[in-house]
């Protein structure tokens, strides 16, 4: 739905969002296992439980519990984790910049490392560097992340020392952590930045651009790069989703006290409304990229046309 | 970034990106080089993909020795040639079992995984696409809102969360992955059947007389299969990675079911001392996704230069 | 760069490049000697042995109340800011009172004698009411939201508190129950202000211990620092001390091998070696009370014949688990609790492995092949999956085939709850070091493995409702004996706990009840 007005897309907008929101909240009642039982260890008598489970309204017909869930959601109650009785929009704030720090410095590794290749391969096109980065690219993508995590601590923190092992607060702890995440999307995002760039090299416009008398440099700039942009942009959007993904998991493997973390945490122990306000976060973020992504297309090329 | 080359492409009208017409008095070793590299990860990429496949399905007759058999004596034994007994070509893990035979089975697992996944997600998506793209209107409409709702979707958390309430079993897995993935199948076929809608041969065969039906299966959908092909094979090297990536987090294939991401997950705790119980399942699992990724990769140079910018 | 003339200077004024170069040596010259020339801050001869101490931990405290903390492995962090009334000592299973000086049994439970003198951490005194504010308000029904339902069903006997004067408070538990006071160990003595807050106390705990809270972040570290005014003179040791949690052995291993932390918990056995390889790190163990033992559901087939269940015990290769995965450390049970505790049995003995032995049994029971649904946890206990993974194999080995299902420890337990699997593996301790505390096993009521014996029944109700500890003992002693023959489980071994230290560090040692304390350590 990208060819509308600002205000059908927004709507469309809220109407995933209310989707994936209820898709959350079905799916954590529906399936089997009871939060309440995680909460409790094996002595615990059954009236205690059943007490624990009537206060939190889990004994309550589903449509009850849901109705009382979006009641809270426009409200902007998030609802109070389970597990550390705090509120869950609180435990999510406080956990958000860690994950932004993380994820911010490996796009922006990933960035530095890829788009020079990128462009490096697109114009040495066909020589042997080229072919050998791409080789490289192709290869990274196909290297589990949490692996390369795990060899990175024994190579850099045991044996050699010069890099902390787990953690955050310095900037040395940041490290290892922002490398592994990067390595989930340098591949792909050298790869795009190579093909874009060659096809923007051959295009027309920049033949007409230096036929015009005008430098190579800034024939690539004013025209090439805009266009070459596009395809990258619209890769930055979709690998927040791989950004994620490899965001829990190096969260997990360098105990770096993030959302990623906090969710499998959340999903272990059942915590239903931490759960719930992970994933209504992430929606919300997906939703707002999404839609910047959107706009941008619209800043950088009017004549964008989708199939 | 030197003007030389710059106006070397420029005035060679360097080849196009498709490999199929490399011409142009340009650096022509490259380019062959180039055609050679793409069709090379195709076909290096078919024989892995086959060979793998091959070590999957005779894998009780290559393994040396039954991958569930355990020693408590025999256990963390490095490879012989390493240092350490004869009988565990690849090392011992940690309960004795031979690392060997449990990579071997381990492509079993993987490429069931992989290959149901992407098949099941690839029929959801492919019939959901096409009748979005062909009929278009409310269809479309509510499909596409689909769609968008699972794209806007932590794909990894909703995969977790699933697998974590739903307990991690092979079919599990398999169910999970195609939740995740069949979205971008429905967005390619969806493409690409707006393409075709407006190509004449399907105006004339509806003027004779054909029903949609056999229009969609005799003319749309195998025009649309290419594409998917290649998304497909890079599918499953993602998959195969993120089942990895669940065993890991406990999520997997049931122990002792001898997966990759078992293996790997299990000798994380053994990375400086037991490093084979690691280094070769890792390596398998590399080499597998990076078959299916070379492959897919030769696949879309080979045939459509757009698609680089889709996927 | 331009290359000019230099511009002539004016006679009488500074150049800019002057003053910055003379700056620069100013300041580095200052840097330099600021050791030298300011005064080092004048230690107390008091004060503390080291300044700082970090320790890696395993698991997350999560929440900093023991009234509603769900962990019970994480009680240890929360006691170096909330101390209990009494604590058992681990070596000889005798109570030691903390805040509670002294107590006596009544007719219907117990009376306390509270220390005088005791401060909290925001300079109030500890008296009888915040005693009884802290066990009321597990009781108090408007809490169930937030008060953990294993504590408060331990809290379930107590009828009332009734306060006598400022140091003395009377429990009733209407009844004399001589184990109540062991539940007391577990239970941190929070203000009687605290009631303002409910749940939200935990977000800044005051207690009476050894250490202020200072910073918790979930997930990362905890940060306390040491208490001045504590009761007990010349503890702690450190002023100030951080638990950094790191759930990841590798992630842990590797902080204590590059010094990050001085002390790390829960190392896996295979990775002793390693550790002891270094000159400045050294691995300290101890045996726990916590038994290992596949729960074999007594009322499921093919459990419900004793035999079978014998023959598990048979086909169970304990001894190579525990020298192969355990590395040798901890014990093979030989009695449902280890010797340190009230009553325990020496004439019990363990079951060999003999899996021809196991066939026959199986054979004469008419189950010479069986299909059976086994579970277990992954990543609760040490090296737990391999545990399991260990002893399917062996299971098979006599002809028992198993639908395996190994899962993270929660979901795990909720399918134990529900009765999805006929064996699984668990690993009960002894929270309290006091054979009661094993009711909720054994009890025909709780069992989990539908254990149900009248006479264990009976013998439990005996054992609580004398003071007398002779008595109670030969009371122990013969359920312990009836139980181990009634082979409800397989029963394999006592779980060693097995820490890693830097050489650096002092006054700690492991302890039997796996408890952690830092009170008396520092750094060398």
């Amino acid at each position: 739905m990208k060819g509308g007005s600002l205000l059908w897309r927004l709507l469309h907008a809220a109407i995933v969002l209310c989707g994936v929101l209820t898709v959350v909240f079905l799916l954590l009642r529906l399936t089997p296992g009871d939060p309440v039982l995680l909460m409790v260890s094996p002595d615990a008598p059954q009236s205690a439980v059943v007490a624990l489970r009537h206060a939190l309204g889990f004994d309550q017909p589903l449509p009850v519990q849901f109705a009382d869930y979006f009641a809270h959601l426009l409200r902007g109650d998030l609802g109070t984790s389970l597990r550390q009785h705090r509120p869950v929009s609180t435990l999510i704030l406080s956990r958000l910049p860690a994950t932004f720090e993380l994820a911010g410095s490996g796009m922006l590794l990933a960035v530095i490392v890829a788009v020079p290749l990128g462009v490096f391969g697109a114009i040495r096109r066909g020589s042997m560097m080229d072919v050998l980065t791409r080789t490289l690219a192709l290869l990274a993508q196909s290297l589990p992340t949490f692996w390369m995590g795990i060899l990175l601590i024994i190579v850099f923190a045991v044996h050699w020392r010069v890099l902390p092992t787990s953690g955050r607060g310095t900037v040395a702890q940041l490290v290892l952590p922002s490398v592994t995440l990067s390595f989930t999307m340098i591949g792909l995002l050298a790869q795009v930045t190579r093909t874009a760039l060659l096809e923007v090299l051959d295009a027309d416009y920049m033949r007409t651009g230096r036929a015009k008398g005008l430098s190579n440099a800034i024939v690539l700039l004013r025209h090439g790069l805009r266009n070459a942009l596009i395809p990258v942009i619209t890769l930055v959007g979709l690998q927040i989703g791989t950004l994620l993904g490899g965001a829990i998991i190096t969260e997990s493997v360098f105990s770096w006290p993030g959302i990623g973390l906090l969710a499998i945490n959340a999903i272990d122990q059942r915590d239903y409304p931490l759960v719930q306000g992970v994933v209504a976060l992430a929606g919300v973020v997906f939703v707002v990229i999404n839609f910047l992504v959107d706009m941008s297309y619209t800043y950088l090329d009017p004549r964008v046309r989708y199939t | 970034m030197t003007r030389r080359t710059l106006s070397q492409h420029a005035m060679s009208r360097s080849p196009v990106l498709s490999a199929r017409k490399p011409e142009g008095t340009g650096p022509r070793a490259a380019a062959i080089l180039t055609r050679l590299v793409s069709s090379r990860g195709v076909t290096w990429g078919g024989c892995t993909i086959m060979l793998i496949a091959l070590m999957a399905l005779l894998a009780p007759w290559v393994a040396p020795r039954d991958p569930y058999a355990s020693t408590l004596l025999a256990r963390l034994s490095p490879p012989p040639w390493a240092g350490g007994p004869a009988g565990y070509l690849l090392g011992s893990d940690e309960l004795g079992r031979d690392v060997l035979s449990r990579v071997i089975f381990g492509t079993r697992i993987s490429l069931l995984v992989g290959l149901f996944s992407v098949i099941g997600a690839g029929i959801v998506g492919l019939t959901l696409g096409v009748v979005a793209g062909f009929y278009g209107g409310v269809a479309d409409r509510i499909i596409m809102l689909f769609t968008d709702t699972m794209m806007a979707f932590p794909l990894v958390l909703l995969a977790l969360a699933i697998v974590a309430l739903l307990g991690p079993s092979l079919r599990n897995l398999v169910i999970v992955f195609i939740i995740t993935s069949w979205v971008l199948y429905a967005r390619m076929s969806r493409g690409a059947t707006l393409e075709l809608r407006e190509r004449e041969f399907v105006a004339a065969s509806r003027a004779l007389g054909a029903s949609d039906l056999r229009l969609l299966v005799r003319h749309v959908v195998p025009n649309v299969l290419g594409p998917l092909l290649i998304v497909a094979s890079f599918g499953i090297a993602q998959i195969i990675t993120t089942e990895a990536a669940l065993g890991f987090l406990g999520l997997g294939v049931p122990p002792p079911v001898p997966s990759w991401g078992n293996m790997l997950a299990d000798g994380r705790e053994y990375v400086d001392t037991a490093w084979w119980i690691s280094v070769f399942p890792g390596l398998a699992l590399m080499i597998t996704a990076a078959a299916f990724n070379f492959f897919g990769n030769g696949v879309r140079d080979l045939t459509d230069p757009r698609l680089r910018n889709v996927v | 760069m331009n290359v000019q003339a230099r511009k002539p200077r004016r006679s009488g004024v500074i150049g800019r490049r002057t003053l910055f170069k003379s700056a620069l040596l100013v300041g580095s010259g200052a840097l330099l000697a600021r050791p030298w020339i300011a005064p080092r801050r004048a230690r107390a001869a008091s004060a503390y042995q080291s300044e700082q101490l970090v320790v890696g931990i395993s698991t997350d405290p999560v929440i900093l109340d023991t009234r509603q903390s769900q962990n019970t492995t994480g009680v240890s962090q929360i006691d170096h800011i909330l101390e209990p009334l009494a604590l058992l000592n681990p070596d000889n299973g005798k109570l030691v009172g903390v805040l509670a000086e002294s107590w006596e049994p009544t007719s219907s439970g117990w009376r306390l004698h509270l220390r005088h003198g005791v401060k909290f951490h925001n300079g109030q005194e500890l008296t009888a009411e915040d005693v009884k504010y802290t066990l009321d308000s597990i009781v108090d029904p408007a809490n169930v939201k937030w008060v953990q339902p294993t504590i408060r069903g331990k809290m379930q006997r107590l009828v009332s508190v009734q306060v006598q004067d400022r140091y003395t408070c009377t429990l009733d538990t209407g009844g004399f129950s001589r184990a109540f006071l062991s539940t007391l160990t577990q239970l941190g003595i929070v203000p009687a202000s605290a009631a303002a807050q409910g749940a939200s106390f935990a977000q800044h705990p005051i207690g009476t211990g050894p250490y202020r809270y200072v910073e918790f972040v979930s997930g990362s570290h905890l940060t306390v620092e040491a208490n001045p005014d504590y009761w007990q003179k010349g503890l702690p040791k450190t002023r100030r001390l951080t638990f950094r949690i790191l759930p990841e052995n590798q992630t842990r291993l590797a902080a204590l091998e590059s010094g990050e932390v001085s002390y790390i918990d829960n190392v896996p056995p295979d990775a002793i070696a390693r550790i002891k390889g270094r000159a400045d790190l050294d691995v300290m163990t101890e045996t726990t009370s916590r038994f290992m033992h596949i729960q074999l559901l007594n009322d499921h087939k093919p459990f419900d014949n004793r035999n079978v269940r014998l023959a598990v015990n048979y086909a169970i290769d304990k001894y190579g688990i525990w020298r192969g995965i355990m590395g040798g450390l901890g014990e093979i049970t030989t009695a449902p609790w280890p010797s340190s505790m009230l009553g325990f049995n020496n004439q019990l003995k363990p079951f060999p492995y003999d899996p021809s032995r196991a066939k026959r049994l199986l054979d004469e029971a008419g189950v010479s092949s069986v299909h059976i649904k086994y579970g277990g946890p992954d990543g609760r206990y040490l090296n737990d999956k391999q545990v399991s993974e260990a002893v399917i194999t062996q299971l098979q080995a006599v002809g028992i085939t198993a639908d395996v299902d190994i899962r993270e420890f929660g979901a795990f337990f909720q399918n134990v709850f529900a009765h999805k699997y006929d064996a699984f593996l668990l690993g009960y301790s002894y929270a309290g070091l006091d054979p009661d505390n094993a009711r909720e096993f054994w009890s025909s009521k709780s069992s989990l493995a539908d254990y149900k014996n009248p006479d264990v029944d009976r013998l439990f109700a005996q054992g609580d409702a004398t003071s007398n500890l002779t008595e109670a003992a030969d009371i122990y002693r013969r359920l312990a004996a009836i139980v181990w023959n009634d082979v409800p489980y397989a029963w394999m071994y006592y779980q060693p706990n097995i820490s890693g230290v830097s050489r650096r560090l002092r006054g700690w040692a492991p302890r039997k009840d796996e408890l952690i304390y830092f009170t008396g350590a520092w750094l060398a």
